[in-house]
């Protein structure tokens, strides 16, 4: 009898064999590279904003009203906004404010809707019908007038914020989610998997779900842009963050009405969203080439 | 063993009066049919005679190609046609499993082979060193490297999943494969060595076969019994040598004179 060593049979990184195969097929990626390096400087900088901004107070509510509307100079790089608060600063800070409203979003929104929609594409039926027609009810409100009801009804506030975007975006998930879980549910190895006697619930989280998982990523990384979008939307409305927190989208708000006599109040925020949008998008694109599980590690 | 099965023997599949439509649409009508330990019973017929719809009805799998399944399949006692999942399980992967026609779509993209192995094993409550020796003794008996587990199915040819599927179905000990056109995919010498493995496994091993096939070559080397179908019917059962050499109806002889012979100009 041939006894095959553990190791041999399931290499210990076969348990995230998901994340090997990504990483094996990730070398040679430019644009994932590119985006994943612009993405790691903001989460770097955002991360270590009290040691590389000049005025960490200001991220704060410190307000200095004689340095107010200062052109960017030696001292004050982005320049300074109504009371006087350095940009830069704020925009170091809003990183943070942005990324975890960015990953708090889509993480609940994740787990919910790809949940949902998997076991739902995979089971079809009744199962299938009953996830589809509710979230056909949160689909059938406005995306933005359903989270600035929410908000409205709720105290506003960045948490409100976050629910309130997490609400109308996690059902777009469980749909992306269901169909294709109902199109890999009818191919080839789906009735090898059923014939082996493979239950259920290994079927689902086993082999539907990493096999659903490229066009979830993709899809993660455009509403990435629009989720710090929204929650920027949020905060211009006064139903998001809430002065004195650096976040970009108050930032631009606030800056919107001087544009043409202190443009770099909401230029530079705005650059933020745009950069950060961006290069989530790149890693995005980067990701969805390098998972195509067609692809060889090595093309 | 031989092609009839002594007549006090149990069957271990029992089909009787299986219809498989969609919609209204009548795809597949099996009156009767019953699997014997060790034997190898052949569906043939042309492209769309209903074939791999009554094998995926037989498996219990015919629901989830959209399907709507009557009458009755019993493999080891369990009607396949309204068991429920928890029934199913114990009947796949135990009783039967399936060998498809592409191995390498049959397998999972996004999983090592290894790890499909290891998994399908666990699900039936074989675990740790068995599962390692049994797998061992699988992928010998296929003659696969042990390296193979390691690798993703794109990563190995459609000979080497193929037999990787077998290996699969010898390691859980199945009594019975139903094989979908198991060497339609494959160029022709590595169709040789699957069907000689499949018929060694048969003999050695006493599991059945249902086997799906439109080579009548391919199936002159396995069956023990044909069952012709037309169009969703039976035109014709019997055993191989009946049927290949005095087949009864007119459809079987259209289909023995379709069959190519090396040489021939028209």
């Amino acid at each position: 009898m041939t006894i095959i060593p553990p190791e041999e049979l399931v290499p210990n990184d076969e348990r995230f064999a998901f994340l090997t195969l990504a990483r094996g097929r990730l070398r040679g990626q430019k644009l994932f590279a590119a985006g994943a390096i612009v993405l790691l400087i903001i989460i770097v900088m955002a991360l270590l904003a009290p040691w590389i901004t000049p005025y960490p107070q200001d991220a704060q509510g410190g307000v200095d009203p004689v340095n107010s509307l200062l052109a960017p100079n030696g001292q004050h790089w982005f320049g300074t906004d109504q009371v006087g608060r350095d940009v830069y600063t704020r925009v170091v800070f809003g990183a943070r404010t942005s990324l975890f409203i960015v990953f708090s979003v889509l993480s609940l929104s994740v787990l919910i809707g790809v949940t949902l929609g998997v076991i739902a594409g995979y089971a079809g039926g009744w199962i299938r019908d009953v996830v589809m027609r509710v979230t056909d009810v949160f689909l059938a409100f406005p995306a933005l007038l359903l989270s600035l009801a929410l908000c409205i009804v709720l105290q506003p506030d960045l948490k409100t914020a976050i629910l309130a975007i997490t609400v109308t975006w996690w059902p777009w998930y469980t749909r992306l989610a269901a169909g294709v879980a109902a199109s890999i549910s009818g191919r080839a190895y789906m009735d090898a998997v059923r014939a082996l006697g493979i239950s259920p619930a290994r079927a689902v989280f086993r082999h539907v779900l990493p096999n659903s998982l490229t066009p979830v990523i993709v899809q993660l990384s455009l509403d990435a842009g629009g989720i710090i979008l929204t929650a920027a939307a949020l905060s211009f409305l006064g139903l998001g963050a809430q002065e004195p927190t650096a976040e970009w989208g108050l930032m631009v708000a606030q800056g919107q009405d001087l544009f043409t006599t202190a443009y770099w109040v909401a230029l530079f925020p705005g650059l933020a969203i745009l950069v950060a949008a961006f290069a989530f998008n790149m890693l995005g694109e980067g990701m969805r080439t390098a998972l195509d599980p067609r692809r060889g590690f090595t093309s | 063993m031989t092609a009839q099965a002594a007549p006090t023997a149990r069957p271990l599949i029992s089909v009787r009066d299986m219809r498989v439509t969609y919609g209204d649409r009548l795809v597949s009508h099996l009156p009767e049919l019953d699997v014997y330990e060790g034997e190898c019973v052949a569906l043939v017929g042309e492209s769309g005679s209903g074939k791999t719809s009554a094998l995926l009805a037989i498996l219990g799998l015919g629901d989830f190609s959209g399907a709507h399944v009557a009458g009755s399949v019993l493999i080891n006692g369990v009607n396949v046609v309204d068991a429920t999942q928890a029934q199913l399980r114990r009947v796949h992967g135990t009783a039967i499993t399936l060998v498809s026609q592409s191995p390498q779509a049959a397998l999972n993209p996004t999983m090592r082979l290894g790890r499909l192995a290891k998994l399908a094993l666990k699900q039936h409550g074989v675990r740790g060193r068995e599962a390692n020796a049994r797998i061992g003794d699988a992928l010998s008996r296929v003659v696969l490297p042990n390296e193979i587990l390691k690798r993703y199915p794109h990563e190995v040819s459609g000979g080497q999943a193929q037999r990787f599927c077998i290996a699969l179905a010898v390691a859980l000990q199945v009594q019975c494969i139903a094989a979908d056109e198991p060497t339609s995919a494959l160029d022709v010498t590595v169709q040789a060595e699957i069907l000689r493995l499949l018929d060694e496994l048969r003999r050695e091993r006493n599991m059945a076969m249902v086997l799906v096939s439109h080579d009548l070559a391919l199936v002159s080397t396995l069956a023990d019994r044909i069952v012709v179908m037309k169009d969703g019917e039976v035109v014709e059962i019997g055993s191989r040598d009946e049927v290949l050499h005095s087949p009864k109806a007119d459809y079987t002889r259209e289909l023995l004179a379709a069959v190519p012979v090396l040489g021939a100009t028209s």
